[in-house]
């Protein structure tokens, strides 16, 4: 059981509202992982999303299913508050915002 | 200032379903009573059709679904859990028989049955702000929906009161005083915008941030909207009562037009700010709600000054386009954008939600059709200017078009929601899922 395996189921768990998933909107803030005990911290678009409380129900149960001796916690985080710029750019793109800029360094 | 939200307090979809599904039917009902108006239709406001239909439209549609809206919200975001769930079903089944009897016995103008009905609907409205009442009180900080609709909820028992009242005037044995256009207007006013407007810029207040994906923005006038349009409103309903002259009457109608327009800016400004740039309904509606109340306002101060401005021999046109432009227009949208986003978030959440995770499953925007929900806000719009239109001309044959748009409207409302209770396929959700997928800290 690794960090990005989790990440991967974590990615087929769509916020119900925005029809993007956890990983893509950049909801996922840190997945921890020490021996059966998976951590994982997520945050909401909002303090006020109707959804919070399912997404997070939702991403235990995703993590707990494709993982069943695993000891699963998902928390929620508001701090750093999500932002936009978080998501990727398939997730911008689906709402509707331009793709983060490119920075060249040099 | 928005709310916390706990979905899990939401009632059952049996529960709140049933408000929204049979509410359209006073749209129906109100359309199929204007299609065939009489040609006097334009003499006055208070023609038994005329009543009949726009309580048809007020408490029909408009209050039946917010009423349903309202015991989804009051757990969820507002306050705390309702007096009785079983209360809200005994609430609906004394509300749609009164008001079905109400409509008919308006427009049949039998003042006994007028009674029965009334006092109906009085038990029912009554019930609904008891449940209601039990739910804000539960509340534990003041946000902006719960401080409108407690406000509301107020101006609901009184409006309800007034019309009450006025039943009981109409009976041969009291005949207690007379019905006069203001009374007529304090009336039909604390419930337009004292209840309802109250209530869906209260609403508005949490949902429009909440379903645009507006997190840094803040609402500049919140309180100030609440505290202006309910004091105008009060004022407005006591003063109209003794019949005003214009001067007065156009003084009370530009204070109670004050709210609303401070709220339309903030709701501009909110929108300008959403992280979700992709318009869906519920921005759509906003959007068409923006531009209605933008045109309701001077024509809510037309109709005000009365005569001058009016038509000679048919004084009801501009408050009859006027009525058309405020009660379609800018609630009506608001409420057809809120109606798919709220039943598609409860048909989410009580079916697919325990299946997430264990199977793909359909997204909230699965469960509606975007492209038939816009036709519904389209034709909706589309009615409301054709009924403005025609009370502006003067021309019975497009009122009675408009009249033929709106029973559309309800058909095709009502049939787009019974679609969302038909099973989906998760369409987003079975995407191919990327492999090089990573997070932040996943290297620990």
């Amino acid at each position: 059981m690794k960090p990005a395996e989790i990440a991967r189921v974590l990615s087929r768990v769509y916020d119900p509202e925005l029809g993007v998933d956890l990983v893509s909107l950049g909801l996922v803030y840190d997945i921890n992982i020490e021996g059966e005990r998976v951590t994982v911290m997520m945050t909401m678009t909002s303090t006020m999303c109707p959804m919070a409380e399912a997404m997070l129900d939702s991403a235990q149960t995703a993590i707990s299913y494709q993982f069943p001796d695993a000891d699963v916690v998902v928390l929620p985080v508001y701090d750093p508050p999500w932002h936009i710029d978080m998501a990727d750019d398939r997730a911008r793109e689906w709402l509707g915002a331009p793709p983060r800029a490119v920075t060249r360094a040099g | 200032m928005t709310a916390g939200v706990a979905a899990a307090r939401s009632p059952a979809l049996g529960v709140i379903a049933p408000f929204f599904l049979v509410a359209p039917l006073g749209l129906v009902a109100a359309g199929l009573l204007i299609a065939g108006a009489n040609s006097d239709s334009f003499v006055a406001v208070n023609l038994p059709r005329n009543v009949a239909a726009t309580h048809g439209v007020v408490i029909g549609w408009l209050t039946t679904s917010i009423m349903g809206a309202t015991y989804q919200l009051s757990p969820v975001v507002m306050g705390g859990d309702l007096l009785s769930v079983r209360l809200t079903r005994v609430q609906l089944y004394l509300h749609v028989a009164s008001i079905a009897l109400f409509i008919w016995s308006l427009w049949e103008w039998d003042v006994r049955w007028m009674g029965v009905a009334g006092a109906g609907l009085y038990i029912s409205l009554l019930l609904f702000a008891l449940n209601i009442s039990v739910a804000l009180a539960r509340g534990k900080s003041w946000s902006h929906p719960r401080a409108f609709v407690t406000a509301s909820t107020a101006f609901l028992v009184l409006a309800m009161s007034f019309g009450l009242t006025y039943v009981g005037a109409l009976q041969p044995e009291h005949a207690w005083f007379g019905i006069t256009l203001g009374r007529l207007s304090a009336h039909a006013h604390l419930g337009l915008v004292g209840w309802l407007a109250l209530t869906l810029m209260g609403v508005g207040y949490q949902l429009i941030p909440m379903f645009n994906v507006i997190n840094r923005a803040k609402p500049r006038f919140g309180w100030a909207v609440l505290a202006i349009t309910g004091a105008a409103t009060a004022l407005f309903g006591s003063a109209m009562l003794f019949d005003p002259p214009v001067e007065a009457r156009v003084v009370l109608a530009a204070l109670l037009a004050l709210g609303p327009a401070l709220w339309g800016i903030d709701q501009v400004l909110l929108m300008r700010s959403r992280s979700k740039r992709r318009v869906d309904i519920q921005g759509r509606a906003t959007y068409a709600s923006l531009f209605f109340l933008a045109a309701v306002i001077p024509f809510g101060l037309a109709a005000s000054a009365g005569t001058p401005l009016t038509p000679d021999g048919e004084p009801a046109r501009w408050l009859l386009s006027y009525a058309a432009l405020g009660m379609l227009g800018w609630l009506g949208s608001t409420l057809v954008g809120n109606s798919y986003k709220i039943l598609s978030f409860l048909i989410w959440f009580h079916r697919y939600r325990p299946l997430v995770g264990r199977e793909p499953v359909p997204v909230a925007s699965e469960i509606y059709s975007e492209g038939a929900a816009t036709a519904v806000l389209a034709l909706n719009g589309l009615a409301a200017l054709v009924l403005a239109l025609a009370g502006v001309s003067g021309n019975i044959g497009l009122w009675r078009a408009g009249g033929l748009l709106l029973a559309a409207v309800g058909t095709a409302h009502a049939a787009t929601m019974l679609y969302m209770f038909l099973p989906k396929k998760a369409r987003r959700a079975a995407a191919p899922i990327p492999v090089n997928r990573t997070v932040p800290n996943e290297t620990r």
